[in-house]
């Protein structure tokens, strides 16, 4: 029988009732990406020595009768969450060679978890893309279509749960990025509320708006593996000492009376007919179940991509100052001082995007214009964060598509950078707010997933998860599989 | 607001970043389309919002200033490509004095 697109509910009681052991469970995971990894591209670095491990000592507390629920699950950690002694490259030459000192909060969570971590997924360089192309170690590929990106910037982790490489992975979304290629890849991505996962060991890219979440084959899933990484942290200052429910036990199918907000904005120009239609549809399952569905307004929503697009680069060029060519990674060979070295080192290290993004922030940051750009997005930011409030004060979530678009062509955008941007147009409000969001597939457009976007009250990730499981259990697009081997 | 060859050059250098002129050149288009996106933005009144720089409220966090051996030493010098005898190595930046 094959174990390929399975939940990890399913997984652990197969493990439970001893039907499978880990070490078979893992050996399935990595044959698995040996025989479709050259194709799909969804691993930079697979660790199978230490999965192993893992597998053995999963299984020992197994026999034990540790009770975890994901003991012994594999999982895929996006490559910019730092793994001690293994590759952690950021999709970045200038991180060529980089192996972590210590494990980030959330990775080592999931070893006190038990589970199996069997590599680091591709991204785009730095988490700064939507497509998984700007990686320097090339793109991931979309296994619903091989010709066609699994969006970004974690698309490698998308992949890997999408070609049923492994159970679950984890994602950063910073604009959007686990929402996005969980919608392009027909699985589900919650980013949860800001504070919610320690950033400890989470390479930085953007402070105020990154926040680790779940992939998940379905909802039940994404809450156990939501379980595992949130919590208090005192090496994270952001992290926030607030107690974490058992997000499982919001795995409700009664939407009865539930107050659904769909903005205006989420639904008209610039949004593919087929995604608002199925959008449309996937409402009316929810509204049939007994929620409610209103027309709302979210004026900013236009606004959200400029302003990301400042406060993001900004955060950025401060951040990526640290790859200075000395501490860690990639040095160039050039000797002509040590200005030259840190200079040539990052001409050398990053690639084009991230110089972009680097240059445009220093430019937003420099005397002159840091009023007129980043301050002035700051206050964009709270024009927005006030609308959201309001809406929530009418309304328990917010939903509408997760991406204009299906899933594009690789290199689509080749020469128009600016408007792959606009694919992170329905995700950035959640990031604006620090607020959760998930996506949820909720049918196809032209074959490819379309996925359904549920915002929360901050905080209330139950909420969110209830919706998404109600609406799940009403319909079957979470059990279907791409058509790859 | 129109951008130069000139400020990318200085932006460059601030970002410490060499980079050679036909890359810059090659990067300018790219860049003026996203300041144009960003004048757009200044349109938005905002007069009387304060900025938002951070989206969840968090206040200074304290905690006890103490010392944890974290025993990673070797393991953090091994993140550079040269280290030797405890010390990571960069290219002399005072002369010998001759």
């Amino acid at each position: 029988m094959s174990l390929d697109f399975l939940t990890a509910h399913e997984l652990a009681g197969k493990l439970r009732s001893k039907e499978i052991s880990v070490r078979q469970l893992t050996e399935a995971a990595l044959d698995r990406i040996r025989s479709l990894d050259g194709a799909v591209h969804a691993f930079i670095t697979v660790d199978e020595a230490g999965a192993f491990l893992a597998a053995d000592h999963a299984q020992k507390r197994l026999d034990d009768g540790d009770p975890s629920p994901l003991l012994g699950i594999p999982i895929a950690v996006k490559d910019n969450m730092c793994t001690r002694g293994l590759l952690t490259t950021c999709g970045s030459k200038i991180l060529e060679g980089y192996k972590p000192s210590y494990n980030a909060t959330a990775v080592q969570k999931l070893h006190d978890a038990g589970m199996v971590l069997i590599g680091k997924t591709n991204l785009d360089e730095f988490a700064m893309g939507s497509s998984t192309e700007y990686s320097h170690y090339g793109p991931s590929h979309n296994p619903w279509d091989l010709d066609r990106v699994p969006g970004g910037s974690s698309g490698g982790s998308a992949a890997s749960v999408c070609a049923g490489m492994t159970p679950l992975a984890l994602g950063s979304d910073t604009g959007g990025s686990i929402r996005q290629p969980a919608a392009l890849t027909g699985i589900v991505g919650m980013k949860p509320t800001y504070g919610r996962v320690s950033r400890y060991g989470l390479v930085a890219f953007s402070s105020s708006l990154d926040q680790i979440g779940p992939f998940a084959r379905d909802v039940t899933d994404c809450a156990q593996l939501l379980n595992v990484i949130c919590g208090h942290d005192e090496l994270d200052a952001t992290s926030l000492d607030m107690p974490v429910p058992d997000f499982t036990r919001a795995l409700s199918k009664d939407v009865g009376g539930l107050r659904i907000g769909v903005p205006k904005e989420f639904m008209g120009d610039g949004i593919e007919a087929g995604v608002r239609d199925t959008v449309q549809a996937a409402l009316g399952v929810l509204e049939q179940a007994g929620a409610s569905i209103e027309e709302a307004s979210l004026p900013s929503t236009e606004y959200g991509v400029a302003t990301y697009y400042i406060i993001a680069p900004c955060e950025a060029s401060s951040n990526l100052a640290r790859y200075d060519g000395v501490r860690f990674g990639y040095r160039t060979k050039s000797d002509a001082g040590h200005v030259d070295l840190v200079e040539q080192t990052r001409e050398e290290g990053f690639g084009e995007e991230v110089k972009r993004r680097i240059l445009i922030g220093t430019y937003a940051l420099s005397a002159g214009y840091y009023d007129a750009y980043y301050l002035h997005a700051q206050k964009v930011r709270t024009k927005m964060r006030m609308e959201f409030e309001e809406l929530f004060e009418r309304f328990d979530v917010i939903a509408g598509p997760t991406s204009p678009t299906v899933a594009f062509k690789i290199g689509e955008f080749d020469d128009d950078p600016l408007s792959l941007k606009m694919a992170d147009l329905l995700t950035i409000p959640a990031n604006m707010l620090g607020t959760c969001a998930i996506s949820v597939n909720c049918g196809f457009s032209e074959g490819l997933p379309v996925g359904l976007q549920i915002i929360g009250k901050p905080f209330d990730e139950e909420t969110v998860l209830r919706a998404a499981f109600a609406y799940e259990h009403r319909t079957d697009w979470h059990t279907r599989r791409p058509p790859i081997a | 607001m129109s951008l130069t060859i000139d400020q990318v050059r200085h932006v460059a250098k601030l970002a410490r970043m060499q980079m050679t002129d036909e890359e810059m050149e090659g990067m300018i288009g790219h860049l003026q389309e996203m300041v144009d996106v960003f004048d757009r933005l200044r349109q938005v009144n905002v007069d009387g919002l304060e900025p938002t720089s951070h989206s969840v409220p968090v206040h200074n966090v304290w905690r006890e200033d103490r010392v944890v051996d974290q025993q990673c030493g070797p393991e953090l010098l091994q993140a550079s490509i040269q280290a030797r005898d405890g010390l990571f190595i960069v290219p002399a930046i005072l002369d010998d004095g001759e």
